[in-house]
């Protein structure tokens, strides 16, 4: 880049000699022919000729050696460029990858890296389901697609030309998790607060109303008539009972995160998940693989979403017919994976999303609160929860929450 | 149980009224509401209630319950014998905090069953009793009590004397009375 700026600088300086040798000598020959012989005249033109020729000849020497020394200035220069672009894209946070024809990743920055490992194709790199929906998409588009660990990614699929001939597409994918789902919590939090106030507001004077008749139908009316106030008070009980439910969860108390020795916390979480399932001929066991690694979090919150997977782990170990649960703690991708393991009956892929929605419920007496909370605990940690069946017999959760600053 | 003589209802929605009038029926005989805090004073200068069920907002879109703990200080102004229940359809513990410290009885959730509300009603109500008959006992010895100290420029044992109390005696009633 330095080398051409100087080449230029030196066809400026060329060019401004010319003019001022030219207009010398317009100048001297104006004066002479105003003054004295055609001779004079006709001797300066020819010196002033042959020294351009002269000039001309010079400088097409130069251009033409110019032109042998450029090639490998300018190959260094893209080298560097090539070296900087690629710094750049593994600089950003956003995962690149581009595909040849046949579907090969050809290029993979390094958020795509990690993202695919030593994947060849992106089947392999991605899960199976987003990978066919990635690949699926047409050049220019743009979609929010869910990996199976539950993270968020907004995908965007373009073209490049390659100067072989061949097209490469060019995917990027883009972690969304925690922005999306801090809105959509935000806004969930926000409308349920609304609702549950109208609705118990609504609620107050239909219960009490409906109790206060069934009261008062006596003998003298027909005996539809209490049995209608009972039905009615019954049913906004129940509807009183859904919305007290549903505001457990929206009501989640913003937490209040502290320094927390994971090893302790760990023991703590193990004695509460032996207690879950104690007496029910379950085996339980408890493994924390990191060290001494500080954890930031709100101990209570964290503490009640753990137990509502080991109770769930329990409850699903027990109606195999007294299974097994499993503890773990784990620190991957600088973040603390808690996993809950057991081998209970499991949960069909399909459903696997659907336990996540609140007041879905496999129990008989269950109020189907317990993962919802859960997720949205993870969710306030800046972390998630996923789970996944295993290879074998049941299911295994996985809470993974951000490990703390400067932790591991 | 002995029939109640009058409770008061505040809260901004007729359908509250109804509802409480109609199920406190057969253990008060008179359910008198006010749409709002405003109308207050001039149902309170006229009546004896038992007990008063106060709402904690009364205008539209306000959840904050700042309207319900000032009329709160209100009633406990004007007549603080008056047990206060508030009710809420939001049970914020912090509101529910400051309205205790601030005279509240009681808090009453919404929606309620029946059997809680009466139940709260009638707790009320002995408190508001109990209140009236100690206040005005508490009231004459405290102020017999402070009138004797200052006759006697604060001296202990002259106002004993005076009192045909024991100084132990005196000095007990003043710790409770706060003198």
């Amino acid at each position: 880049m330095g080398s051409s700026a100087y080449a230029r600088l030196g066809t400026v300086s060329a060019v401004g000699w010319r003019l001022l040798f030219a207009s010398i000598a317009v100048a001297f020959l104006f004066r002479l022919l105003t003054e004295t012989r055609h001779f004079a005249s006709a001797s300066v033109l020819a010196a002033t000729a042959a020294l351009l020729l002269v000039d001309i000849v010079r400088v097409a020497l130069r251009s033409r050696e110019d032109a042998r020394i450029s090639p490998a200035i300018e190959e260094r220069a893209r080298a560097q460029q090539l070296d900087q672009a690629l710094a750049l894209l593994d600089a950003v946070t956003v995962a690149l990858f581009a595909l040849g024809p046949d579907g090969r990743i050809r290029f993979a920055n390094r958020a795509a890296r990690a993202l695919s490992g030593e994947a060849v194709r992106l089947e392999d790199a991605l899960d199976r389901p987003a990978a066919a929906e990635v690949l699926g998409l047409p050049i220019g588009g743009r979609r929010i697609i869910a990996l199976a660990d539950g993270r968020s990614m907004l995908v965007w699929v373009g073209a490049v030309a390659i100067p072989d001939g061949g097209t490469h597409r060019l995917v990027s994918l883009q972690s969304i998790a925690g922005e999306l789902d801090a809105v959509q919590v935000g806004a969930w939090h926000a409308m349920t607060r609304v609702l549950a106030h109208e609705m118990m507001s609504a609620l107050t004077p239909v219960a009490s109303l409906a109790e206060s008749l069934a009261r008062m139908a006596g003998g003298d009316t027909r005996p539809e008539v209490g049995a209608a106030a009972d039905t009615i008070a019954r049913q906004s009980r129940h509807l009183i009972d859904f919305v007290e439910r549903y505001r457990a969860i929206a009501d989640l108390p913003n937490p209040t995160f502290e320094l927390l020795d994971l090893v302790t916390f760990f023991e703590d979480m193990k004695v509460l998940g032996e207690a879950q399932v104690r007496g029910r001929g379950i085996a339980f066991s408890a493994a924390c693989s990191p060290a001494a690694v500080p954890l930031e979090a709100d101990a209570g919150l964290l503490r009640q979403a753990l137990l509502n997977l080991l109770r769930n782990a329990g409850d699903a170990a027990a109606e195999a017919g007294g299974g097994s649960v499993h503890f773990a703690c784990a620190v991957k991708n600088a973040e603390l994976c808690f996993s809950v393991y057991d081998d209970g009956p499991g949960i069909p892929p399909d459903r696997i999303e659907e336990i996540f929605v609140p007041f879905y419920t496999t129990k008989e007496d269950g109020a189907g609160i317990g993962l919802a909370l859960s997720r949205q605990i993870a969710l306030a940690h800046g972390g998630r929860l996923a789970a996944a069946p295993n290879d074998g017999r049941g299911m295994t959760f996985v809470l993974s929450i951000p490990a703390a600053q400067g932790g591991c | 149980m002995e029939r109640l003589n009058a409770i008061l209802v505040i809260d901004d929605k007729p359908e509250v009224h109804q509802a409480v009038a109609l199920a406190l029926e057969p253990w008060v005989a008179r359910v008198e509401s006010a749409a709002s805090p405003q109308a207050v004073p001039a149902l309170m200068a006229s009546t004896r209630y038992d007990c008063a069920l106060l709402d904690m907002n009364f205008t539209a879109g306000e959840r904050s319950g700042r309207e319900g703990i000032d009329a709160l200080d209100a009633i406990k102004a004007a007549d603080p014998a008056l047990a206060v229940i508030l009710m809420t359809a939001y049970g914020a513990v912090t509101l529910a905090v400051e309205s205790l410290k601030r005279g509240a009885d009681d808090f009453l959730l919404k929606p309620w069953r029946n059997e809680a509300l009466v139940a709260a009603v009638c707790e009320a109500a002995r408190r508001t009793g109990a209140a009236r008959a100690g206040t005005s006992l508490d009231a004459m010895e405290r102020s017999a009590i402070a009138g004797a100290l200052e006759r006697h420029d604060g001296n202990i044992a002259r106002s004993a004397a005076e009192l045909g109390l024991s100084r132990p005696a005196l000095y007990r009633r003043m710790a409770k009375h706060g003198l």
